[in-house]
């Protein structure tokens, strides 16, 4: 068996270094929007607490106004995020899959390379 | 067909073994059972919807209460309030079973690594349980609990949205004045809302967190694995030989 070998048999492949990045990363963005969805909902519980003739009858530059743009607004960036944060820990899990194919390559030279030694042995 | 033996394990990590070994078909059967059920269920609310649009603007904002309109639109404002939470509730279960599957990957890897060991007569080294290992079970219940949490959650906040929309729209949501039980209702429907989305997402978030962290725990062990392989090359080389029979005062099959 060669030292070559041997030496890759102890390394890390590249894409398992990865994975908690692409793990922590996702948790991240989704922990981020369950923050600002908490804020979100304090602005909905405060714009709905006013009566629906106070809701329609917002002038322009109202605090009330403000409180419905962003209300109205945010879920258009807000959606497609959490899903950003899905995908980084799918890739994650993706990169686990390809980095077990890696070590079962790795693991299958190994075996060929030393079982006819080890039975020999034995 | 007979199990391989394995090394003695501590209680917790018997305990977590056992329970994904009798576990993980049944929370994917669950998980499927529940998905499909969910489906069904929202037909069921979508004909109730589409009945209830059926009338103008006009008849459904003055319906009374008790009336079929009003009924369809309880019925399906409760069921919009409970019905995704059931949903990630089913791929909660489905998640977990896939990482319970994964857990018993990992046992079964673990007793391989045992009995070739023993069968080769060398030292038998357990190599410690990498942290992903440690990490995994716990992340994913924390996600299973999570979604747990959010159905419970939803279930309380269709019973505040049925009570709600008890009522005629024209006549009182509406007209219903500030500081009122019904803006009070609604505050409270919009704001849940609000957050419940994310954490349903959170909890989902988590449970792939520990498939993730599962399959990085299986690369670990089989590279393990791979690298005790060389060792005992090294060691036959040395000449080191291990009688486990012997050892254990066995007579040898």
């Amino acid at each position: 068996m060669s030292e070559n070998l041997e030496a890759e048999t102890r390394r890390t492949p590249t894409a398992a270094k990865l994975v908690p990045y692409f793990v922590l990363a996702g948790l991240t963005v989704v922990g981020f929007v369950l923050a600002y969805g908490i804020f979100l909902s304090t602005v909905a519980a405060d714009y709905y607490a006013l009566t629906k003739a106070a809701r329609d009858g917002a002038e322009a530059g109202s605090a009330a106004l403000g409180q419905l743009e962003l209300l109205k607004s945010a879920p258009a960036w807000l959606e497609p995020l959490k899903f950003v944060g899905l995908v980084s820990l799918l890739a994650g899990i993706g990169l686990s899959l390809y980095s077990i194919v890696t070590t079962l390559r790795v693991r299958g030279r190994v075996m060929a390379a030393t079982l006819a030694e080890v039975l020999e042995g034995k | 067909m007979k199990e391989l033996e394995g090394p003695k394990l501590g209680l917790y990590d018997r305990m977590l073994t056992g329970m994904a070994r009798t576990m993980w078909a049944p929370l994917l059967v669950m998980g499927v059972l529940v998905v499909i059920i969910s489906f069904f269920i929202g037909l069921s609310a979508s004909n109730a919807a589409s009945a209830y649009f059926a009338n103008s603007k006009l008849v459904r904002e003055a319906a009374e209460v008790g009336s079929q309109i009003v009924i369809n639109k309880v019925y399906f404002e409760t069921v919009f309030a409970w019905l995704p939470t059931f949903k990630f509730l089913g791929m909660a279960l489905i998640f977990s079973g896939i990482t319970m599957l994964l857990a018993t990957i990992l046992d079964a890897l673990r007793r391989t690594g045992y009995s070739v060991q023993k069968s080769l007569n060398v030292n038998i080294v357990i190599p410690k349980k990498p942290w992903t290992g440690h990490l995994f079970p716990p992340v994913m219940m924390m996600g299973l609990m999570v979604l747990i949490a959010t159905f419970i959650i939803g279930l309380v906040l269709a019973g505040v949205t049925g009570s709600y929309w008890n009522h005629v729209i024209a006549t009182q949501l509406d007209v219903a004045e500030a500081g009122s039980t019904l803006l009070a209702q609604l505050a409270t429907i919009t704001a849940i809302k609000a957050w419940l989305t994310p954490l349903l997402f959170a909890g989902v978030a988590l449970l792939l967190a520990g498939i993730g962290l599962a399959l990085d725990t299986i690369r670990r062990t089989l590279k393990s694995q791979a690298v005790r392989l060389v060792d005992v090359v090294h060691e036959l080389r040395d000449g080191v030989v291990v009688d486990h029979d012997k050892l254990s005062g066995r007579r040898p099959a």
